[in-house]
């Protein structure tokens, strides 16, 4: 088997792949160049016949040695042989190691042994295994790589997908720099929302792009401090915790973000939401660039409702009228900042404190709560509702255009919405403006006890609306309409004594709308009979209260003239006071006093009495010099004290009537001021009674209305015994009491004089056991026609003593003349004589028993009869006497004398008295 | 005809959730006070059975009547799609005396109950009219003054719109579109279906009161 092996180790000249990346770039061998072709040529120098020659000559030698034969020789000899060879081989295999210029053209081998062909075999297959073992883990590994990179892009490319149902994907076409970035990107800024010539700038924000990180997720990168978010506030009413605290959950969650990302664990879907949230704050954060915009824009545009007063790089404030200013700032929102939570919160701080600097003012601490208690709205329902008009009117609106017409002229819109920061602005000057009004409001319904406050739905965020009531208590329409039988009269009275005045707020005007409200044409008209008339009118704040007052005072001022009305007293409606006419010219006024500061009510009554001379006195009435003009303050009178005031003086028309004034008005004192009043009552005892006899007496002759008044006598003395019994009790009630039987005395005799059954029961309530506290004398005082007419008398009187019959003066006839009977006479001085001395007994017996305002009254009550037949008896005795001498000018006479005795006997003590039985006598 | 949507929140959220309907709204809150006497028709009244409601406003001074009847709800595979509930709703202002009325034609008491709550009512596309309200029960007749919340710690969201049949769609739309503006807070559901309340309320809630909810700023 000698045959040549050839082995050519040179490289093919064919370009071969030297490597693949892994990503599957493929690497080439560089071209040849000369130095190594030549080298590879020299490498192919074949000494295969250096080695024959060397081999021949070996076998030459060694047969030679064979010839000598030693023994050893031929071993010596094949051992150097072999060394040679050996070191041939070596030498070769040295060349062949250092550099491989030597190339094996050929070389004979010797022929293999069959196992040795076997072992050949074997190593070869045992190489090519390797090499296919070797390559099959390279395959391996790079199929591996693939599916992994497979794996990431499907991840990616899922996500992205997910990301697409909600977000605008873009992919750039531009040819990307570097590996691994595909170009897309999400574009935030919703193009279909806007004009293309738009009002908006493109935000830089506006697109997002989309990373690979290195595990393959979709990674989206943010400018340091790109998300800013839009703040709100009231200038001097800030703090900045509640801001840190709003932005550190921004913080907290960017963190969290940031976290996750590097977390391999982390699940698809959780990433993706991540990325999702992350976006949603950053579109939100491009509507709040895009809001902010919008706001500069109209703060410069127009001048409705809002003054720019301060302006920074990303800062705005508007001053929205009365007083308030708001700022509306853009602050970072900490997006994307990886730094510890400090630095946030510390740009914050930096984003505030020249705020502080900016006003000059730093408010105390309690000056803030005052400062948020007087009304301003929540902070942050107005960022809501900032961005919730913006939204509603640009944004949602623009879509609806677009969808509707597509394109548009973008300046018509940007005209559109220029009212909307105004909108805004003055929508929220008008919250606080209404917040302050209905402060006002409450005020003064806490302060008026009648008045109740309902707020109307307005549907409108610029108007507001509230409706006073003023209900008239029930228990007062009953007792009123008790005569009347009908219930529809009755509903419709109901209906008729509920008065409502409305207060519509409206931007920062406050109208008053309401009933019978007092203006200026009802001040000149005095029409008392136009009650359905509305009035409105505008006001400002600080004369709200007085007006609603008025509005209310009037409204009851009016009530009470229609209930006097209705009773039959004529009585003025002036301004806020209701006058009766009394006698002589005499005017009684009931004036309401309107005065929203005070605490304990703010309307509050007054009673007033004029002369007849007053008329003009009463421009100034409030200065309180004048001499005949009494004042009374009544204080805060309840409606139904109020009412029951009106029918005393409904219920005694005889007191308004009669020529005394101070009675009147010691009984309409008594009735509503107690306390002052009862002092007089108590001194002034005896000219009471004296009223009611006349009282009675001319009630005598109203005929039918009899009924009635009696009904609202007794109420009022009810009314007056209730009130009794929450007065001081050491003081007021033995007076209370005195009164009450002077009243009821009076009451129960003007029944008995129609005719009625008396029981009298009402005499004997324990008046006894309290004591008396003296009080001081309250001067009488007359006036002119009163004096006249006394003055009249007492001339007239004088006259005739004086005068006679012409010839001597009375005394001397009454002694010497012959003509006069002398019987009659003597018999009707003793008549009189006895009436004094009956007067004399009645009171001494009440002196005794130290009751003598009780006990007088009874007594003189049993005598009575008997006085005025001696009355009587000794009139008509005087006549028939001296008769003779004036013959029918006696009677005159007689009247002029008496009445003369009138005028003159109030100033003796006991003189009440037979005045009080004379008047019944002539009468 | 009325479009409606109810939901429910817990009451340490209401405060929240009224600081963001102020701001969506942009008006007053109105406070509520409603005694809800539902009645029942009698076994000899008309054709089929009817309930009346009578809802007496105690808020105002002088309490007034309104008598609602609430009718059947749409039905039909259009209004299964929309998430609102659109229902006849015959409503009217009556006088006093309609109890005794109702009382005379045969109409019985079924239960009554007491709304105390507030109102927000505002023009965004209708007239919504969103009421925040705790239902109490009323342990004895007609004792307004002595009601027990039904349900403590929870109250009742609805917010409700007049339509039209001409218009309804429009109203509709109106009322989800605000809905959505609710969301984080509560979720707004037809009537019948309950949706619970919603997990993400309590972290609005806190974000909505993070200044302090009125407090100083």
């Amino acid at each position: 088997m000698d045959e040549k092996l050839q082995i050519s180790l040179d490289k093919l000249p064919v370009k071969r792949l030297e490597a693949i990346e892994e990503n599957g770039a493929e690497r080439f061998p560089s071209d040849v160049e000369y130095d190594e072709k030549r080298l590879s040529l020299i490498r192919r120098i074949d000494f295969a016949w250096a080695i024959e020659k060397d081999d021949k000559k070996k076998q030459k030698k060694s047969s030679k040695e064979t010839s000598t034969p030693w023994q050893w020789q031929s071993m010596v000899e094949n051992l150097q042989l072999a060394q040679q060879e050996l070191t041939v081989v070596l030498d070769l295999i040295h060349t062949v190691e250092t550099n491989d210029a030597v190339t094996v053209a050929s070389m004979t081998r010797p022929k293999p042994l069959p196992n040795e062909v076997l072992s050949d075999l074997a190593i070869a297959a045992a190489t090519k295994l390797q090499c296919f073992r070797h390559l099959g883990k390279y395959f391996k590994q790079s199929a591996k790589a693939l599916e992994q990179q497979i794996a990431r892009e499907a991840r990616f490319y899922g996500a992205l997908i997910r990301l697409q149902q909600n977000w605008k994907v873009k992919r750039q076409r531009v040819a990307v720099s570097s590996s691994g970035n595909e170009g897309f990107t999400f574009d935030l800024f919703d193009n279909t929302l806007h004009d293309p010539a738009s009002v908006f700038r493109p935000s830089s924000l506006s697109m997002v792009r989309v990373d690979h990180d290195p595990a393959g997720m979709l990674a989206i990168n943010l400018p340091q401090n790109s998300c800013r978010s839009l703040q709100f506030g009231f200038v001097g009413a800030h703090s900045c915790d509640g801001i840190e605290s709003s932005k550190m959950k921004i913080h907290s969650s960017v963190q969290h973000q940031s976290m996750e990302t590097e977390k391999e664990s982390v699940s698809d879907d959780e990433s993706v939401r991540e990325t999702h949230s992350l976006l949603r704050e950053v579109h939100q954060a491009i509507f709040y660039d895009q809001v902010f915009d919008l706001v500069n824009r109209e703060a410069f545009n127009q001048s409705l409702g809002a003054n720019v007063t301060g302006i920074r790089e990303n800062y705005l404030q508007l001053s929205i009228g009365q007083g308030n200013s708001v700022f509306i700032s853009l602050v970072p929102s900490g997006q994307g900042d990886q730094t510890v939570n400090g630095a946030g919160t510390q740009d914050l701080e930096n984003a505030i404190l020249p705020l502080d600097s900016l006003e000059g003012v730093k408010l105390p601490e309690e000056k803030q709560d005052t400062f948020n208690k007087s009304g301003l709205p929540n902070r942050m329902s107005c960022e809501i509702y900032l961005q919730q008009i913006f939204l509603e009117h640009v944004f949602v609106r623009a879509m609806d255009k677009h969808v509707s017409t597509g394109t548009r002229v973008s300046g018509q819109q940007g005209k559109e919405h220029s009212g909307l920061l105004g909108h805004f602005c003055m929508s929220l000057a008008h919250r606080i403006f209404s917040n302050k009004v209905l402060v006002e409001l409450e005020n003064v319904v806490s302060g008026v006890p009648y008045l109740q406050l309902a707020s109307n739905p307005t549907w409108n965020s610029r108007t507001s609306s509230w409706t006073l009531f003023m209900k008239i208590p029930e228990s007062i329409l009953n007792a009123n309409c008790r005569t009347q039988t009908s219930e529809l009269n009755n509903m419709k009275n109901i209906a008729k004594y509920l008065f409502r005045s409305k207060v519509v707020v409206t931007d920062d005007c406050i109208n008053v709308e309401g009933e019978g409200a007092p203006n200026l044409i009802g001040l000149f008209k005095e029409n008392t009979q136009e009650r359905s008339s509305m009035n409105r009118y505008d006001c400002d704040l600080a004369d709200l209260p007085v007006i609603i007052l008025q509005q209310v005072a009037s409204q009851i001022i009016r009530w009470l003239q229609e209930e006097a009305l209705m009773v039959g007293i004529k009585v003025n409606r002036d301004f806020l006071c209701l006058s009766f006419e009394l006698e002589q010219g005499e005017t009684l006024s009931l004036l309401a006093h309107v005065d929203p500061e005070d605490a304990q009510g703010c309307i509050s009554w007054w009673l007033i009495m004029e002369d007849g001379l007053a008329e003009e006195r009463k421009l100034h009435m409030d200065i309180s010099d004048g001499s005949s003009e009494y004042r009374k303050f009544l204080g805060h009178l309840s409606l139904d004290v109020l009412h029951s005031t009106l029918m005393d003086v409904n219920s005694n028309p005889i007191s308004l009537r009669s020529e005394d004034k101070q009675h009147s008005q010691l009984f309409l004192f008594g009735k509503d001021e107690l306390e002052g009043l009862l002092l007089i009552y108590k001194k002034r005892i005896g000219v009471l009674r004296k009223q009611i006899v006349r009282v009675k007496v001319r009630q005598n002759n109203v005929g039918l209305k009899n009924s009635k008044h009696s009904f609202l006598w007794r109420r009022s003395i009810l009314d007056l015994r209730s009130e009794m019994g929450s007065m001081e009790e050491n003081f007021i009630p033995p007076i209370g009491l005195a009164i009450e039987e002077v009243l009821s005395g009076g009451y129960m005799r003007q029944r008995h004089s129609q005719g009625y059954a008396s029981s009298g029961d009402d005499l004997e309530d324990d008046a006894c056991s309290r004591l008396r506290t003296p009080s001081p004398p309250i001067p009488r005082v007359w006036s002119r026609i009163e004096i006249m007419e006394n003055v009249l008398w007492l001339v007239s009187a004088a006259f005739i003593v004086y005068y006679g019959d012409r010839n001597s003066n009375m005394i001397y006839l009454l002694w010497h003349d012959e003509r006069i009977r002398r019987m009659p006479l003597y018999i009707g001085m003793a008549c009189v004589a006895m009436n004094i001395m009956i007067f004399c007994y009645t009171s001494m017996l009440a002196w005794s028993s130290r009751r003598f305002d009780e006990k007088w009254e009874v007594t003189s009550i049993s005598a009575l009869p008997f006085v005025t037949l001696l009355g009587l008896i000794s009139f008509c005795f005087f006549s028939f006497a001296l008769w003779p001498i004036w013959s029918f000018l006696t009677l005159p006479l007689l009247f002029t004398l008496f009445m003369a005795c009138m005028v003159v006997f109030p100033y003796f003590i006991i003189g009440t008295f037979r005045s009080q039985n004379d008047v019944l006598r002539t009468d | 005809m009325e479009c409606v949507v109810q939901g429910i929140i817990e009451t340490q959220h209401v405060e929240a959730l009224e600081i963001l309907l102020q701001g969506l709204c942009g008006v007053h809150r109105e406070r509520l006070r409603i005694h809800e006497i539902c009645l029942k028709s009698g076994p000899n009244l008309g054709v089929v059975a009817s309930e009346v409601r009578l809802l007496c406003d105690l808020e105002q001074p002088e309490p007034t009547w309104t008598v609602r009847h609430i009718g059947g709800a749409m039905r039909g595979a259009g209004a299964e799609q929309i998430s609102v509930l659109v229902r006849t709703m015959v409503e009217s202002k009556a006088s006093k005396n309609v109890l005794r009325l109702f009382y005379a034609l045969g109409y019985k008491l079924d239960h009554e109950l007491l709304r105390v709550g507030f109102a927000f009512l505002f023009q965004r596309g209708a007239q919504i009219t969103v009421t925040v309200s705790s239902i109490n029960k009323m342990l004895k007749l007609h004792a307004t003054d002595e009601a027990v919340p039904v349900t403590p710690g929870i109250q009742l969201v609805e917010v409700t719109a007049p339509a039209s049949s001409e218009n309804y769609t429009e109203v509709v739309a109106a009322v989800s579109s605000f809905c959505e503006y609710l969301a984080p807070l509560l979720h707004l559901s037809k009537p019948g279906i309950s949706t619970g309340v919603v997990p993400t309320a309590a972290a609005a809630a806190a974000s909505l009161m993070s200044d302090g909810g009125g407090t100083t700023l």
